[in-house]
C-alpha cells in the first residue's frame, strides 16, 4: 500500500518536472509535441531462449529503428535507466502491461513499449506491444516468427518497429529481410546477375563461385586453365619449331653438297609442318578457350543470384486467376484480378 | 566504369587474335646449288653465294660452281666483274677436281683492265679420270673498291669437256650479285 503512494508522489513530481521542462524545451521538441508525436519509452525485451545481453542489444536496435520512424518522441534509454534506478525500480522483472504502465507513469511518458523474444525449436518469436500509459490499453501489437541465424533477428526487430507505428518498413529493410543474415556481413553488397557476369568475364568460373555454384565455377576454372595451359604449350612448341626451321634453313643455305642440300630441305619442310601443326593446335585451344569463356559468362548470368527485380517480374507474370475460399458464402470462388 | 567494362569485353577477343602465329611460305629455298630449285637447266655454271653483302674496302670470296655435270674432265670458265668496284685479290683452285684421285691442272688469268677472269682446269694424261655432279671449280677473293651494286656474269665462251675432250653443253648460267655498302 505504501508503494502506490510513493509512485503517485513521484509521478506528480515528475510531471511537474516535465511540465517545467516543456517551458524550457527547444523549439524543435516543442514542434514535435505539437505535431502530435507521443512520448514513448521502450522497456528491455524479455528474453525467452536467448540471453539477456542479446535481448538488450535487440531492444537497443528496436529503439533506434523506432526513432527513425519519426512518429514518437523517444525517452532516452540511458535516462530511463537512471530514473528507474533512482526510484529503485527493477526493469528486468517488468514484463506485464500493468508494470509497463507503472513505469510509464514514473517516467511521465504517454506510451510504453514492451516485448519478448523467444525461441521455440529453431524458430524465434518476437512480440511487441504499444501500451497507453493513460488508459493502460494496448494500442497496437505486432509479432513476428523467424527461422534462421540469430543475426536475422536484427532486421526482424527493426521491421517490427515500423509496423508497430503502423508504417510501411523502408525498402532496404525489406531487402535485408529477403537476403537474410548475410545482409549484415560488413561491407556486404547484394549479389546480382550482372555482378556474376562481370566476374566471369574477368576470370572464368568466378561468377559461378560468386553465385555460390562452386562446383560448376571450379570446373569451368579448371577447364579454362587447362585450355590456356595447352594453348601455351602449343605456342611454346610453335616457337621451338620456328627456331628449328630457322636453323635448318640456314644450314640449307650454307650447304654446298647436293646430298646435304636435299637433307636440309627435308628438315626445313618437316619443321614447317610441325610449326603448322602446333599453330593449328594453338588456334584450336584458343578458340575453345574463348568459346568456353563466352559460354561461362552467359552461364554465370543465368545461374547468377536472383535480383529483387526478378522477383517482381515473376510476380507480375503470375496469372491473374486464383482460387479463393469465401467464408461469407462458404464456397470456393475463382477470382480474377487486374491491376488498374 | 563503362570504359573499363568495354575493355574487359575486348580482352578475350584480343586474346583470340593476338595469338595467331605466322607460318613461313613454303617456297623459301633459293640455294643456287639446289638443282631442284634453280630456274635454269643443268649442267650449269653458277656463283656461290649468289648474293654477297660487303662493305666498301672489305674483302669477300665467291666460288664458281658447276651443277649437274656428268663425266667432266676439264673446264674453261670465263666471267666478268665490275672493274670499277671490284678488285681481284686471288684465284684459288676449287674442291671439285682436287677431291678426285688425280691432281688437276689449274691455270687462272685475271684481266683487270677489262674486268675478266679466265680459269682453266683439267686432268692431264689419257687416264679416264672425270668427275660428276656438283662441285666447286675455283674460289675467287675480291676487294670491294667502292660502294654500290655490281654483277658477276659468266661469258658464253665458257666450256666444259669430258675425258674425250668432247664439249659438254652448258645449259644454264647463274649470276652473282655484289652489294657493297
Amino acid at each position: 500500500m505504501k508503494r502506490p503512494l510513493t509512485v503517485f508522489i513521484f509521478s506528480v513530481v515528475l510531471m511537474g518536472v516535465v511540465q517545467a521542462q516543456y517551458t524550457s524545451l527547444n523549439e524543435e521538441t516543442k514542434s514535435m509535441i505539437d505535431e502530435g508525436k507521443k512520448t514513448t519509452a521502450v522497456l528491455d525485451f524479455e528474453a525467452r531462449g536467448i540471453n539477456e545481453r542479446e535481448a538488450k542489444t535487440l531492444t537497443d536496435r528496436f529503439s533506434s529503428a523506432l526513432g527513425k520512424t519519426n512518429k514518437v518522441i523517444l525517452v532516452q534509454r540511458t535516462m530511463m535507466k537512471e530514473i528507474l534506478e533512482e526510484q529503485g525500480f527493477q526493469q528486468s522483472g517488468c514484463t506485464s502491461d500493468e508494470c509497463a504502465v507503472e513505469v510509464g507513469a514514473l517516467l511521465g511518458c504517454q506510451y510504453m513499449i514492451s516485448g519478448a523474444i523467444g525461441k521455440i525449436g529453431n524458430s524465434y518469436t518476437i512480440d511487441v506491444k504499444n501500451v497507453s500509459v493513460e488508459s493502460g490499453a494496448t494500442e497496437n501489437s505486432q509479432s513476428s516468427t523467424y527461422a534462421g541465424p540469430k543475426d536475422g533477428l536484427i532486421v526482424e526487430i527493426e521491421i517490427l518497429a515500423w509496423l508497430l507505428m503502423n508504417l510501411e518498413p523502408p525498402k532496404d529493410l525489406l531487402d535485408k529481410q529477403k537476403r537474410g543474415a548475410a545482409a549484415y556481413a560488413p561491407g556486404e553488397k547484394p549479389k546480382t546477375k550482372v555482378g556474376a557476369l562481370m566476374r566471369s568475364l574477368v576470370v572464368p568460373g568466378f561468377g559461378q563461385i560468386y553465385s555460390g555454384k562452386k562446383g560448376s565455377g571450379f570446373t569451368i576454372l579448371l577447364l579454362e586453365a587447362g585450355m590456356v595451359g595447352m594453348a601455351a604449350k602449343s605456342n611454346n612448341d610453335y616457337l621451338a619449331f620456328q627456331t628449328e626451321w630457322n636453323t635448318q634453313l640456314s644450314n640449307y643455305n650454307a650447304a654446298t653438297v647436293p646430298s646435304e642440300i636435299a637433307d636440309y630441305k627435308i628438315l626445313v619442310d618437316q619443321a614447317r609442318s610441325d610449326m603448322m601443326a602446333s599453330n593449328d593446335q594453338l588456334n584450336l585451344f584458343i578458340y575453345a578457350s574463348a568459346g568456353l569463356w563466352a559460354v561461362n559468362t552467359i552461364h554465370a548470368f543465368f545461374v547468377g543470384p536472383k535480383n529483387d527485380d526478378d522477383d517482381e517480374e515473376e510476380a507480375s507474370k503470375s496469372p491473374p486467376f486464383q482460387l479463393a475460399y469465401s467464408p461469407l458464402t462458404n464456397q470456393v470462388k475463382l477470382q480474377w484480378e487486374i491491376d488498374l | 566504369m563503362k570504359t573499363f567494362r568495354h575493355l574487359i569485353i575486348l580482352v578475350p577477343i584480343l586474346l583470340m587474335f593476338s595469338c595467331d602465329n605466322e607460318i613461313p611460305e613454303e617456297d623459301v629455298f633459293d640455294n643456287p646449288l639446289d638443282e631442284e630449285e634453280v630456274t635454269y637447266e643443268t649442267p650449269a655454271l653458277t656463283f656461290y653465294p649468289k648474293e654477297i653483302e660487303t662493305n666498301a674496302g672489305g674483302s669477300f670470296s665467291v666460288e664458281v660452281f658447276v651443277l649437274g655435270v656428268e663425266n667432266m674432265s676439264g673446264s674453261y670458265v670465263r666471267f666478268s666483274f665490275d672493274k670499277a668496284r671490284l678488285q681481284v685479290v686471288s684465284v684459288n683452285v676449287g674442291s671439285f677436281f682436287t677431291d678426285a684421285e688425280q691432281a688437276p691442272v689449274f691455270i687462272s688469268e685475271v684481266d683487270g683492265a677489262n674486268g675478266l677472269i679466265n680459269i682453266n682446269t683439267s686432268f692431264l694424261g689419257s687416264d679416264s679420270v672425270s668427275v660428276s655432279g656438283t662441285g666447286s671449280l675455283a674460289e675467287i677473293v675480291f676487294t670491294a673498291l667502292s660502294a654500290g651494286n655490281s654483277t658477276l656474269s659468266f661469258d658464253g665462251a665458257s666450256e666444259l669437256v669430258d675425258k674425250d675432250d668432247q664439249t659438254i653443253e652448258i645449259k644454264g648460267f647463274g649470276e652473282g650479285l655484289v652489294n657493297a655498302q
